[in-house]
């Protein structure tokens, strides 16, 4: 399996997706974190540190856009690539109004969305 | 018709009653002594050609005189001598239902009362033919040099057509009025000249805050550059139609509006104003919304599950593909297939999602695109490959002369391709390939995408691109689709200042060309 060790969040209300992310990143090798809330993303980040972010835009309250710009105005975090994904249409834009390194509507396909993984790691090295 | 007026004419039968005609004092006639004959002839002749309907009674209000114009009114000749008070056999009130006996008439009145009688609204007669004429009676007593009543005339003023044209007046005046679109006119310096019931309505003010006022008044700060190219096509002549926009009301709301302003001419044809009919379409522009929030959401709803499960499945697909063969057997060969198929399938329903979407948002006006700038060669190669994982039959035999880049949608663009291959594939089930060629010409770039299918028939070239159209005849209509693929497409290609061609055969194929400037 390759990229052992880079560490992955994914934040999405569907518990369905989230586990299916999981299964498809941890089969790939990443270790993954997965959570429904959004609201302590950076306690979260802070106590146990991620290489990237899978956030998604609509969060049953919460705006994923808002998360997203939280965590690019921080200085900790905003190193941390995040890939937003959405089934909301016109999402591409605000998400990256919102900073978002990548966009990826859903329902994705999942060797755009591993690749689009393994190239912001690498850039972020 | 000529009446015989020899024997019976107006000087004549006064004369019968009285040697010397002359005036009265107060409000009685004057009438000048006609002795002699020529005199007499050509008073006749004058009274004959009056215009207006001109007749006389003796004092017993038998006819004794009548002119043209009168028979014209009446639509008969009357018998002289024997029909009393007028030429007419029915009199009606001005509401055209209550009758007038004849002996009550403004003439029978006039002889019986010796005096003239003077109405103020017209009455109507009904004519021969039961046709209906609207006019004025002047009935006039005529004495003789004792102050005796001799004899009367009478002359009728026909107003039909003005009481036609006045009724006419009334009932547009009436239609504005209680019509529930605002309709309003103005000068071309933007000053109200009317303002109707519906327009006190829709935006608070009275007809009499507005009349005079300049329309500013209801132009919201954000949209006051609207009114000068209103202007500027009225005075071009032009139409405005359904325009939406919105306006101010008195107490601060904006409302959402159509508006249709039409240009005023004047009798000479030149422009001297504008008339605007709004209507206000408040409710059904929520109504757009709710409708297109509903789309959204469904969308929405619709996708996620799409998501978990194209997800398993692809991973599932991976699994598998990434496995040591050796040892497949039927079941792993069962499995690989019905993935593969569920995997397409779950494509064909995520475009079907978007397309629906998209008509909504196209018909809207609301399809937004998200212009970046890339590299063409590169989306359509993506895109021919993610076909290429879809279909196992056709061989897509891409080639590109181009390697540019152009600013557009990156994802509408490639919907087009996608939708132009799945076409390709869908309509050529005999052949086994399909040509997608890239290529620079006369500034633009165009994406070739060629089957050897069916064909499409030269009529039906052109409707293929309108919203659910689909070719009719027993073989097209075998296959699946919605009518809206290449509607979406057009439109796509349209936004981005394109276009999309084809040209094709009957049994032979199909060629569609999208072209897309490069600057």
């Amino acid at each position: 399996m390759n990229s052992p060790g880079k560490k992955i969040l994914v934040i999405d209300d569907d518990p369905d997706i989230g586990a299916m992310l999981k299964m498809m990143l941890e089969f790939k090798g990443y270790s993954t974190i997965v959570t429904e809330r959004a609201e302590n993303v950076k306690s979260l980040i802070r106590k146990d540190p991620v290489d990237l972010v899978i956030l998604d835009m609509l969060l049953s309250g919460i705006n994923g856009t808002d998360i997203c710009s939280l965590l690019k105005k921080d200085p900790d975090t905003n190193s941390i690539p995040v890939i937003m994904i959405s089934a909301h249409p016109n999402a591409q834009e605000l998400c990256e109004a919102a900073g978002a390194d990548y966009f990826i509507a859903k329902p994705f396909d999942m060797h755009e969305m591993l690749s689009k993984i393994s190239d912001l790691l690498k850039v972020t090295g | 018709m000529t009446p015989t007026i020899n024997s019976n004419s107006i000087a004549n039968s006064i004369a019968k009653n009285s040697d010397t005609l002359y005036d009265l004092p107060d409000n009685q006639i004057p009438v000048e002594p006609l002795i002699d004959e020529t005199l007499n002839d050509r008073f006749e002749n004058l009274i004959q050609k009056l215009p207006a309907a001109f007749y006389s009674t003796d004092k017993e209000g038998y006819i004794t005189f009548y002119n043209d114009a009168a028979v014209q009114l009446w639509g008969r000749a009357p018998e002289i001598g024997k029909d009393r008070w007028c030429g007419s056999l029915r009199i009606f009130e001005l509401d055209g239902i209550t009758e007038v006996p004849l002996d009550k008439c403004p003439m029978a009145l006039a002889l019986k009362k010796k005096q003239p009688v003077r109405v103020n609204e017209p009455f109507i007669v009904e004519r021969a033919d039961k046709s209906r004429k609207y006019f004025i009676p002047f009935p006039d007593p005529i004495f003789d040099t004792h102050g005796n009543i001799v004899g009367a005339t009478n002359m009728l003023m026909d107003v039909t057509e003005a009481k036609l044209a006045e009724g006419q007046k009334a009932m547009l005046a009436a239609i504005i009025q209680s019509s529930s679109d605002a309709i309003v006119s103005k000068t071309l310096n933007s000053v109200i000249t009317s303002w109707n019931q519906a327009a006190e309505k829709m935006f608070g003010y009275t007809a009499e805050e507005m009349i005079g006022q300049s329309i500013f008044k209801i132009i919201p700060p954000d949209r006051t550059g609207e009114e000068g190219i209103i202007l500027q096509k009225i005075k071009k002549g032009e139409l405005l139609d359904h325009y939406e926009t919105k306006r101010l009301t008195k107490d601060g709301r904006l409302i959402d509006i159509s508006l249709t302003v039409s240009p005023i001419k004047d009798s000479k044809g030149n422009i001297i104003g504008a008339s605007k009919i709004a209507r206000d379409i408040t409710e059904t522009k929520a109504l757009e919304r709710h409708k297109d929030n509903f789309i959204r959401m469904a969308s929405h709803e619709l996708k996620t599950p799409v998501t978990s499960i194209n997800g398993y499945v692809q991973l599932l697909l991976h699994i598998y593909n990434e496995q040591n063969h050796e040892h497949d057997n039927e079941l792993t060969n069962v499995v690989k297939t019905s993935l593969s198929t569920i995997e397409k399938q779950i494509a064909n329903l995520t475009g079907l999602i978007g397309e629906l979407l998209d008509v909504s948002k196209v018909e809207s006006g609301k399809l937004d695109l998200y212009k970046t700038e890339f590299k063409l060669d590169e989306l359509v190669e993506d895109r021919v490959q993610e076909i290429r994982r879809m279909t196992s039959k056709h061989a897509i035999i891409s080639r590109s002369d181009f390697e540019g880049k152009i600013v557009g949608d990156r994802e509408r663009i490639g919907q087009v391709i996608t939708n132009l291959l799945n076409n390709a594939i869908k309509y050529s089930p005999a052949s086994d390939k399909v040509h997608v060629f890239l290529k620079q010409e006369n500034g633009s770039a165009q994406i070739e995408i060629t089957d050897f299918g069916i064909g499409i028939d030269k009529k039906d070239q052109q409707k293929i691109f309108e919203r659910f159209y689909r070719v009719d005849g027993k073989k097209e209509q075998t296959y699946p689709g919605f009518g809206i693929g290449l509607f979406i497409s057009n439109e796509i290609i349209r936004r981005h200042k394109g276009i999309i061609t084809v040209k094709s055969e009957k049994n032979k194929g199909s060629v569609f060309t999208v072209t897309l400037p490069l600057t």
